[in-house]
């Protein structure tokens, strides 16, 4: 593991893994757009909804990606908004990153100060709510 | 163009010495003054900065990579990735750089572990799959 840790400060190791991200990522979407994940069968189902019945942060996100890729955003969406924010933005970082640029100084240039220095406990804080408030919405709709 | 380091008469930009007072062009383009300030800018640390010699580069927060596991692995141990991840935000800010290291290593650790978790998932319900279809 600190092996690992080392070779993160390498940027060429950086950017082979992000390529690798990217490549996994651009994969499932093609994936996703030709077969529906709402229709189906073959789509591997969320354990956490299986065994709690309640709904995790990543639930939906197929099925957004998928509803995203056809340019139906509205159903996007709904079934999963932090997918449909998150994910263009996270996609693009992983393609800065792989092209070489200076993502983190320029991103630390663009937000300002008091969010940058607390950005990652804002996402945990968001995803967190967001995970407790979907499943209120769902128990009471 | 190139001006020359020795009297700044502006030569071409592929001439070796300079053509007024025969300065080594060459080995002016790669003084190793240079290297000290591409280190600090690197860093992303502002060059009127007086320079502590106690800097450490900030570790990585293996933030991105811990989104992804959240959502694609369906597992929540990306959220433990997540809070490793501001942890070294934190501690990283009140120059804590040990613990910063190490709550970096443990953001990797276990978004690893959601990773490897989710593809294993993947991959026993594909052969259960694959049982269930010989089955029928």
């Amino acid at each position: 593991m600190p092996l690992l840790n080392n070779l993160f400060e390498e940027d060429l190791f950086r950017r082979f893994f992000y390529g690798g991200i990217l490549i996994f990522l651009t994969c499932w979407m093609i994936f996703l757009y030709n077969y529906d994940p709402a229709t189906s069968e073959n789509y591997p189902k969320c354990i956490v909804k299986k065994t709690t019945s309640l709904d995790c942060p990543g639930c939906g996100s197929s099925r957004s990606v998928r509803h995203f890729l056809h340019f139906e955003y509205r159903k996007s969406f709904e079934n999963n908004p932090m997918v449909f924010i998150s994910l263009p933005f996270l996609y693009l970082y992983c393609l800065l990153v792989v092209l070489g640029v200076e993502v983190d100084g320029l991103l630390k240039k663009i937000i300002p100060k008091v969010i940058y220095a607390r950005f990652s406990f804002l996402v945990l804080l968001i995803l967190i709510s967001f995970t407790i408030f979907r499943n209120l919405f769902n128990y009471f709709a | 163009m190139n001006f020359c380091p020795n009297c700044g008469t502006q030569n071409n930009g592929n001439t070796k010495f300079c053509g007024s007072c025969g300065q080594d062009m060459q080995s002016a383009k790669s003084n190793p003054v240079n290297t000290w300030e591409s280190d600090i800018t690197s860093a992303n640390v502002n060059s009127n900065v007086i320079v502590d010699s106690s800097f450490q580069p900030k570790p990585p927060n293996h933030l991105v990579w811990a989104i992804l596991t959240t959502f694609f692995c369906c597992l929540p141990i990306g959220i433990v990735s997540i809070m490793y991840a501001s942890k070294v935000d934190n501690l990283y800010a009140a120059k804590q750089y040990d613990e910063a290291r190490q709550a970096s290593k443990n953001a990797s650790k276990w978004a690893i572990i959601g990773a490897i978790g989710g593809f294993f998932v993947l991959f026993f319900y594909f052969i259960l799959m694959v049982i269930g279809a010989a089955a029928q």
